[in-house]
């Protein structure tokens, strides 16, 4: 495997993948860690730690949330082969995402 | 991400072929007698960002590039796409696609770890809401990055308390500290963590119940990180939590999840990517994964960690 640590962050612009959020009790009921202070720039309600108490909400924060997977809607390919090959056989532009897997991937 | 974007989404499924993969597989390589690999070379070679090897390009088959960037506006990028769209339909068919059909000689080898069978979780990964962070910070909490756990059934049992009672202690071993606090990098945006990074590293699980479905169990763990080199001078300290249920006979994972919240710090910062400052809230949440073409990816740190896979 291409060792990973040559490239990434080193491009052009950001490619983070940006979209337009839902929760359940936590894990269980061990005591909470004590909270960091807050730091600079904190927006009020956002825990600044994570413990039982503040699970749910950091996981509000984190995960996905609606219109967060429309580039689902395409089917991607793995590699330029099979992309090369499709695009011959539809007569259609290729589209080459080269960034970590794009946005299926790491980046 | 400027395919989340319907109309970008929908432009690229109805007129393009897409390729989403690694660039590395294209740039570190000893495959340089492919095909494969010539015709990405030539598509390199008339990119505007000379040396650069990621960002989206536009090509048709016979090697012309069209366009190479990398914004992440969905209007530039939808203009991008209309543009190389027309100007691949106006030249001729012959021009435009390659006449040599491509065959398993020309394909170069490309890293396909095993996958069948894995028990596979999506790590979403995000920045909690920091009004220091301007929008074109990859850090700001609009942006989420993905990556992947896998587990194999026959390791569930390395989750399970020697004695099954409410309050028992199972401390994990290194590989799976080494998977979820560092091959997951629980940092939002890809950091490069290797294994010599992982200062510090704790994983258990504790019984919370012993039911019909299985044992539940609560996952704990703390993680730090401290990377300096070329391409990753940061820091994470992290805590995660979670919760599993391994069936009875020990083979399924019957339900999961965890999130991971850590103070990380960006020490060398790139302009385009960390216009904010060095310091901030990285959140993960650890699900199962979706079940179509798309969600099958393997873990960003393959191999470490997974040696015995």
């Amino acid at each position: 495997m291409p060792n990973k640590t040559i490239v990434c962050a080193a491009l052009l612009a950001g490619f983070g993948c940006a979209g337009s959020a839902s929760a359940e009790s936590g894990p269980s009921s061990q005591p909470a860690v004590a909270a960091s202070a807050a730091p600079k720039g904190a927006v009020a309600g956002v825990p600044t730690a994570l413990s039982d108490a503040t699970y749910d909400r950091i996981k509000a924060l984190v995960e996905l949330r609606p219109g967060e997977l429309q580039f689902q809607a395409v089917p991607w390919l793995s590699t330029a082969y099979e992309g090369i090959r499709a695009s011959q056989r539809e007569d259609k532009p290729l589209l080459l995402w080269l960034y970590f897997g794009g946005p299926r991937g790491a980046c | 991400m400027v395919c989340n974007d319907p109309r970008v989404a929908e432009y690229i499924r109805e007129n393009y072929v897409a390729v989403a993969t690694n660039d590395l597989d294209y740039v570190v390589t000893e495959q340089k007698d492919k095909l494969e690999y010539d015709l990405m070379q030539k598509l390199y070679s008339q990119s505007p960002y000379e040396g650069a090897y990621q960002g989206i390009l536009l090509a048709s088959s016979n090697g012309k590039l069209f366009e190479h960037f990398a914004g992440f506006d969905p209007d530039d990028a939808l203009r991008a796409l209309k543009d190389a769209k027309e100007a691949y339909d106006a030249m001729d068919r012959d021009e435009r696609v390659l006449a040599k059909q491509l065959g398993p000689e020309d394909k170069m080898r490309t890293w396909s770890p095993p996958r069948e069978g894995v028990i596979d979780i999506r790590v979403t990964k995000r920045s909690l809401p920091d009004e220091r962070f301007p929008d074109t910070d990859q850090r700001h909490s609009k942006y989420f990055h993905f990556d992947y756990l896998w587990l194999k059934p026959s390791e569930l049992v390395d989750f399970v308390p020697a004695k099954v009672e409410r309050g028992a202690v199972r401390r994990l071993s290194k590989k799976y500290v080494v998977r979820f606090g560092l091959t997951n990098l629980l940092t939002p945006e890809p950091q490069h963590w290797q294994l010599e990074h992982l200062k510090r590293g704790d994983l258990r699980t504790v019984v919370t119940a012993v039911k019909e479905d299985g044992v539940h169990l609560r996952l704990e763990g703390e993680f730090a990180l401290d990377a300096k080199t070329e391409s990753n001078d940061s820091a994470y300290d992290g805590r995660l939590l979670g919760k599993m249920v391994i069936s009875p006979d020990r083979k399924k994972l019957v339900k999961f999840e965890a999130v991971a919240l850590g103070d990380a710090d960006v020490r060398k910062r790139l302009s385009h990517l960390h216009p904010g400052p060095g310091d901030s809230k990285a959140g993960a949440v650890f699900e199962f994964n979706g079940k179509t073409d798309n969600d099958k990816f393997p873990p960003s740190g393959w191999q470490i960690g997974y040696q015995d896979f």
